[in-house]
């Protein structure tokens, strides 16, 4: 039975890197064994031309002291305090800080203002958060954007996972969706018209609802 | 020979043969009864069992041991597998990776009382007997009795029909027949376009919905009870006794509202662009909230018949 080398042992053959005590045996091996010294040679071959055709590489400890002084550039932090160069104030710089400091001055002002403004107003239903202990309650309308974001992400997951699922499982959630997109649709277009319709909206939620747990559902499909 | 026999030779044979029909009935029957045991091992009172059974039907029975048995037959070209340990194990069916429809397979399995299951399957049908956990098909039958300490039933569009007594149910279908009877205490039920039922004096809370299925609920209004009826083009059905007490706050967009309970009609509320009837019936009683889009709401006494 012939026992050719193996592919580490090839490998090694071919780029040299044998270890000494195994190199002569498998050496005669390639001497008396055509295939495996035809291999071989196909290696060097293929070695000896993907050196020839390396760019020439810059070694890394060139680059490595610009490297370092950037990096050590970058920790330090000068402190207005610091004696020095940086002490010396001109005109010009001590324009440019004032400059700098009256347009923070009026940034802050400015904010101040809009947020005495806001907390004066009556504010948008849509952005309010309460936190309970460690439980956030936010209002309906945000619970509703928080609901449909879920469930836009569940379509998505749905869509991705079509392809696997059963003819009849598919056609089980695209009958069931149909319905509750059709309800949600009555539902809008009846809000648009009378948007403070409270009974209309917690009609609304209860329908997305329904879609949230379809699509759950929809998810342990197979 | 016996001599009626000797008189009679053709009722002796006819006889003879209705007894081979009986007997390859009655050992059918048997074999019914209790298929082969596949596999049976000891595990904790408490484990976590996974199921998973395309098609065919399943029984899971709860018993007072601390060993599982599963009995049953493989469909034929399915492979069936049960691997874990003492305190979490998973059996059923292998998938396959074609797209035929799956083989019916049908199993018995006996789960300590304590456990806890999650049961999948997607045309079999599966009937749980004081067993506690999640069962899941898209069209297979879901049927559920007995008491547990919590049951989530989940079907796409098969039916779902629980007589359970449970601290707490959830169940969801589309388009299949969701049924609600027994002692479960917390509800949360509802359906897409399928019917929903509910038929139980002990529910404390309840929270009932669909999109165009018709929802009947026929039971009490214990004290401190909260029920939530849902349904957008659906009707909502509520039956309580004659003498009940409570709050019905009852409302609808473009519905109706039958009132059998009172001589109270409705009224128009928000603005006269809803229809809303709110009763306050005294007593101890429970608190009913029905909404609807368009369906008809129906508040109407129970007849003796009916309770």
């Amino acid at each position: 039975m012939i026992t050719h080398l193996t592919e580490d042992e090839r490998q090694g053959m071919a780029d040299d890197s044998l270890p000494g005590a195994r190199r002569a045996l498998i050496e005669q091996h390639a001497l008396e064994c055509p295939a495996c010294a035809s291999d071989v040679a196909r290696l060097r071959t293929l070695i000896s031309t993907a050196r020839a055709n390396l760019p020439a590489l810059h070694s890394s400890d060139d680059a490595w002291p610009a490297i370092r002084a950037r990096i050590e550039r970058g920790k330090v932090v000068e402190l207005p305090g610091v004696d020095g160069p940086r002490r010396r104030w001109s005109l010009a710089a001590f324009g440019r800080r004032q400059w700098w400091t009256t347009i923070g001055l009026s940034a802050a002002t400015i904010l101040i203002l809009g947020t005495s403004y806001r907390a004066a107003r009556p504010v948008a239903s849509d952005s309010v958060a309460v936190r309970i202990g460690d439980r956030v309650v936010r209002n309906a309308v945000d619970s509703a954007a928080s609901t449909e974001r879920q469930i836009a992400v569940l379509l998505d997951e749905l869509e991705l996972r079509r392809s696997m699922l059963r003819p009849e499982s598919a056609a089980a959630i695209d009958a069931d969706l149909d319905v509750v997109n059709k309800a949600i649709g009555e539902l809008r277009a009846a809000l648009a018209r009378d948007p403070n319709n409270s009974a209309l909206r917690q009609l609304l939620a209860s329908a997305n609802r329904q879609k949230l747990d379809l699509l759950h559902r929809a998810g342990n499909a197979s | 020979m016996h001599p009626d026999t000797a008189r009679h030779p053709r009722h002796c044979a006819v006889f003879g043969l209705l007894m081979l029909v009986w007997g390859a009935k009655e050992s059918r029957a048997q074999e019914a009864e209790a298929p082969p045991v596949l596999r049976a091992r000891s595990i904790e009172a408490t484990a976590e069992i996974k199921v998973w059974v395309p098609g065919g039907s399943i029984r899971l029975v709860a018993w007072e041991r601390d060993s599982i048995v599963v009995r049953g037959r493989v469909a034929p070209g399915e492979r069936f597998f049960f691997a874990g340990n003492a305190r979490a194990l998973k059996l059923g069916i292998l998938d396959r990776a074609d797209d035929e429809a799956p083989g019916a397979s049908a199993f018995v399995v006996y789960v300590p009382r304590t456990s806890r299951v999650s049961v999948k399957t997607v045309s079999a049908d599966v009937k749980a007997s004081g067993v506690s956990g999640w069962f899941y098909t898209v069209s297979g039958v879901l049927q559920l009795s007995g008491a547990a300490t919590s049951v989530e039933a989940e079907a796409m569009r098969g039916d779902v029909i629980l007589d359970v007594a449970a601290p707490w149910v959830r169940a969801r279908t589309g388009s299949g027949h969701l049924l609600v009877r027994g002692a479960p205490q917390d509800v949360d039920a509802s359906t897409i376009s399928g019917a929903l039922d509910v038929s139980s004096p002990d529910i404390m809370r309840g929270r009932f919905a669909s999109v165009s299925g018709d929802i009947h609920y026929a039971g009490a209004s214990p004290a401190g009870g909260i029920f939530e009826f849902s349904n957008h083009s659906g009707g909502v059905d509520v039956l309580v006794p004659s003498e009940v007490g409570g709050v019905f706050d009852l409302s609808t967009i473009t519905g109706d509202i039958e009132n059998g309970l009172s001589r109270i009609r409705p009224v128009a509320g928000d603005g006269g662009r809803n229809r809303l009837l709110r009763l306050d019936l005294g007593r101890d009683g429970s608190h009913f909230t029905v909404r609807t889009f368009k369906g008809v709401i129906r508040l109407r006494p129970q007849t003796a018949r009916a309770r």
